[in-house]
C-alpha cells in the first residue's frame, strides 16, 4: 500500500525555525550593544563619582581653612560633644552627592584637632555609583606666602628691597623711597597702592584681611603638641615657659683650646637660670655677665672672666638670584661679656628657648650663636609683669652655625610693644610678632640681610635691609593658616 | 468488487497554512527591523557616549592642571567633530560636540589695573558639560550627553 507523508505545517515549521533563529541573533546583537551602553554609562559615572569625592576633599580644605582657630568647623569623622559630624553636600549644577570627613586616624574614634595633619575621607555618588577617596591634608605654614607682612600698618621710609611677596590688610605708607618687590605686592581686604614701588608681580587686592594668629594662639597649638594633650586656650605660652628648654643653653668651654669653630660643639652648659621671680631675661640689666666667650684671635681661650672674649665666625658669602646680589659678610666677631649658644633639637621637635625679656643693646653685649645646623630652634619671648611690653631689640651679634636654612629658626614675640632688629648680620627663618590689633611692632632698620620671612602687627621699615623669601621656607613645625592637600591620595572603595 | 475511492492526498500547503506563516513572518520582521533599529541607535548612542566622556574628561583634567590659581575664570566653549578631534573655539561644519566648561569662583581678587583672579580662599566651581549639535543615534541635538565637574581649592587635590 503507498503511503504519503503529510506534509502539512512545513511552511509554518520553517517560518518559526527562521523567526526563531533570527531574533537570537538579534537578541544577541540587542544583549551586546545594550552592555556596551551601560558600559558607556558606568565609566562615565565612575568618573563623575571620582570627580564628586575630589570635590568633597576640596569642599572640606577650604571650610576648615575658612578659620583655622575655629576648631568646631572641622566635619570629624569621629566627632567629639557639640562637634560636626561627615558632611554631605553636592556641587551646584550637577547630580549626585559627596560626603567628606576629617580624622586624624580613621580608627582610634578621636577626632581631629588642628594643627595636627589630617585624613580626608570623601566619597562621591552619582546614578548608584560610589566611589571613596582617602588622602592627606597639612598645614600650610605661616610662613608659606609673604616676605613680609604688615597687618594694621606698614611704613617703608627706606631703601627696602624684597625678594618674595608683600602683603598687608591695611594701607601703606610708602615714603617715596625705592622700595622694591620681586614678587606681589596683596592688599587683603582693604584699598591702598604702591605706586612710589616696584612690585615685579603686580599689585593685587583680595577681598578679606587674613585672619593671622596672634602668638598666644600658636603657642597654645604647640604647648598643645608637645605636651599631648589640649591646653587651655591662653594658657600655651605659660606652659612653654615653664617647660622651656632654656637648660640645654651652653657656652663656650674654657678648657678646650682647639676649638676653631662653632660646629666641633665642644660646649658646656651656661647654667643659665630663671631670676628670683622665675623670669628669664638676656640683657644688660640682669647680670648675666658670667658667660665666656672664645678667643680666636690667637687661637687660645680666654680665661674665665676675661674681658672681651671673643669668637670669630669666618666670612661668608651668599648669593641671592632674585634680583641678582651677593652678600658677602665679613669675618665677624662676637664679643663682649656673654656669649650664649642656643643649641639646635636632635629631634625634629623644635627647642623651644622661652624669655622675658631680650635686649642685646649697649656696651656689655651679649651674643647670641644659634645651632640651627644641628636642629629646629624657636625662640620666644613671652609678657610677664616684670618686663611688660617694653621694647626689646636683637641688635647684638647674632651667628647661625646654618644661615641658609631659613627652616630651622623661629622667633616669636608675643609682646604688644616695639621688637627692634637692626645690625648687618645674616638673620634666617622667620620672626612673627602679631598679638592682635596694633599689638606688635617690628622696627627693621640699619643693613640687614633676612632670609626668610616676617609678620607683625605693624612693620617700620628703614635703613636698606634686605629680605630674600626662600621657595622652601615652610617648615614641618610651623603654625598653619590654613590647609592644602599634602599627599597619599589613595581610593579606599569602588570601581 | 467495489473499490472504496478516499481523496487523494495532495503535496503542497494550505492557503491557512501560508497565511499564517505570513503572518508569523511579517510580525517577526517587524519585530526584527525593531530591533536592528533600536541597537542601531544604541550603537550610536554608546559612540557619542564615549566620545563626549572623552572629552568632557580631558576638558575636567586640562582645568585641574591649570589649578586653582590659572584656570580662567568665565565659560568657555570648545567644538569637537564627531571622533573627539579637530579641537576648535568655533563652531565647524563638522562639528559634532560642544563642550562647555564653567569655572566660577564664589570670592574674586582684583589687581591694582581691574583684572580679576580667585581670591585665595575661594571655593572655585568647575562644571564641564558636553552637548550634542547634530542628533547622533536616537539622542537628539542638542542634549547634554556627559556632564561633570568638581570643587577647586588653595593647595586642593
Amino acid at each position: 500500500m503507498l503511503r504519503h507523508r503529510a506534509h502539512f505545517g512545513g511552511v509554518l515549521v520553517s517560518t518559526l525555525v527562521f523567526v526563531v533563529i533570527t531574533s537570537l541573533i538579534l537578541a544577541g546583537i540587542g544583549t551586546y550593544t545594550i552592555s556596551h551602553f551601560s558600559r558607556a554609562s558606568a565609566e562615565s559615572d565612575y568618573s563623575a563619582a571620582m570627580n564628586l569625592a575630589e570635590a568633597g576633599v576640596n569642599y572640606e580644605l577650604r571650610n576648615i581653612s575658612e578659620d583655622i582657630l575655629d576648631s568646631s568647623r572641622a566635619n570629624q569623622m569621629h566627632p567629639a560633644n557639640g562637634q560636626s559630624g561627615p558632611y554631605s553636600g553636592s556641587v551646584s549644577g550637577l547630580s549626585g552627592t559627596f560626603s567628606v570627613a576629617v580624622t586624624n586616624n580613621p580608627d582610634n574614634g578621636k577626632p581631629w584637632y588642628a594643627p595636627s595633619n589630617m585624613l580626608l575621607t570623601a566619597t562621591g555618588t552619582i546614578n548608584g555609583v560610589t566611589r571613596t577617596v582617602r588622602c592627606q591634608g597639612a598645614r600650610r605654614s605661616i610662613f608659606d606666602n609673604y616676605s613680609f607682612y604688615g597687618v594694621d600698618s606698614t611704613t617703608i621710609n627706606g631703601n627696602l628691597v624684597a625678594d618674595g611677596s608683600f602683603g598687608t590688610n591695611s594701607p601703606i605708607t610708602l615714603d617715596g623711597t625705592s622700595a622694591e618687590v620681586y614678587g606681589p605686592v596683596v592688599f587683603n581686604g582693604t584699598s591702598g597702592s604702591f605706586n612710589a614701588g616696584q612690585a615685579t608681580g603686580g599689585v593685587w587686592y583680595q577681598p578679606d584681611k587674613i585672619d593671622w594668629p596672634t602668638v598666644s594662639q600658636i603657642a597654645d597649638a604647640v604647648a598643645s603638641q608637645k605636651s599631648g594633650t589640649r591646653v587651655t586656650t591662653g594658657t600655651g605660652l605659660a606652659w612653654i615657659k615653664a617647660h622651656n628648654d632654656n637648660a640645654q643653653i651652653m657656652q663656650f668651654s674654657t678648657t678646650d683650646p682647639s676649638i676653631s669653630n662653632p660646629t666641633q660643639h665642644s660646649w658646656v652648659s651656661a647654667g643659665l637660670s630663671a631670676d628670683s621671680s622665675g623670669n628669664w631675661a638676656i640683657g644688660d640689666k640682669d647680670g648675666l655677665s658670667t658667660f665666656k666667650g672664645l678667643n680666636t684671635d690667637n687661637n687660645t681661650m680666654d680665661a674665665a672672666g676675661a674681658s672681651n672674649p671673643r669668637y670669630d665666625q669666618p666670612a661668608v658669602t651668599y648669593t641671592f638670584t632674585n634680583p641678582s646680589r651677593t652678600v658677602t659678610q665679613g669675618e665677624q666677631s662676637l664679643y663682649g661679656d656673654n656669649v650664649l649658644i642656643l643649641p639646635g633639637s636632635p629631634t625634629s621637635t623644635p627647642y623651644n628657648y622661652y624669655f622675658d625679656e631680650i635686649n642685646l643693646s649697649g656696651t656689655t653685649k651679649t651674643a647670641i650663636l644659634v645651632d640651627n645646623a644641628t636642629g629646629p630652634v624657636n625662640i620666644w619671648l613671652g609678657t610677664s609683669a616684670a618686663y611688660g611690653s617694653s621694647q626689646d631689640n636683637i641688635n647684638g651679634e647674632w651667628f647661625f652655625t646654618k644661615p641658609g636654612d631659613s627652616t630651622t629658626f623661629r622667633f616669636y614675640d608675643a609682646k604688644s610693644g616695639t621688637f627692634d632688629m637692626q645690625g648687618s648680620s645674616m638673620f634666617p627663618g622667620g620672626i612673627y610678632v602679631y598679638n592682635g590689633s596694633g599689638k606688635g611692632t617690628v622696627n627693621l632698620h640699619g643693613n640687614p640681610v633676612l632670609n626668610g620671612s616676617i609678620i607683625a602687627d605693624s612693620v617700620t621699615v628703614s635703613g636698606t635691609p634686605f629680605i630674600n623669601y626662600p621657595l622652601d621656607m615652610q617648615a614641618a613645625n610651623d603654625y598653619s593658616l590654613w590647609y592644602g592637600f599634602l599627599n597619599q591620595w589613595t581610593e579606599v572603595s569602588g570601581m | 468488487m467495489n473499490r472504496t475511492r478516499h481523496p487523494r492526498r495532495r503535496r503542497g500547503v494550505t492557503y491557512i497554512e501560508v497565511l499564517v506563516a505570513s503572518l508569523i513572518l511579517a510580525v517577526s520582521l517587524c519585530a526584527m527591523a525593531s530591533m536592528w533599529y533600536f541597537s542601531f541607535n544604541m550603537s550610536g548612542n554608546t559612540d557619542s557616549k564615549g566620545v563626549a566622556y572623552a572629552v568632557g574628561r580631558h576638558a575636567l583634567e586640562e582645568v585641574k592642571q591649570n589649578g586653582f590659581r590659572y584656570a580662567a575664570e568665565g565659560t568657555t566653549t570648545l567644538y569637537y567633530d564627531n571622533t573627539g578631534g579637530s579641537e576648535s573655539t568655533t563652531q565647524q561644519s563638522n562639528s559634532v560636540y560642544q563642550v562647555t566648561v564653567s569655572v566660577t569662583s564664589d570670592k574674586l581678587s582684583t589687581s591694582q589695573s581691574g583684572q580679576s583672579v580667585p581670591a585665595d580662599d575661594a571655593l572655585r566651581t568647575v562644571i564641564v558639560t558636553v552637548s550634542l549639535l547634530t542628533q547622533e543615534g536616537s539622542t537628539p541635538s542638542g542634549t547634554a550627553v556627559y556632564t561633570t565637574g568638581t570643587y577647586l581649592t588653595r593647595s586642593g587635590v
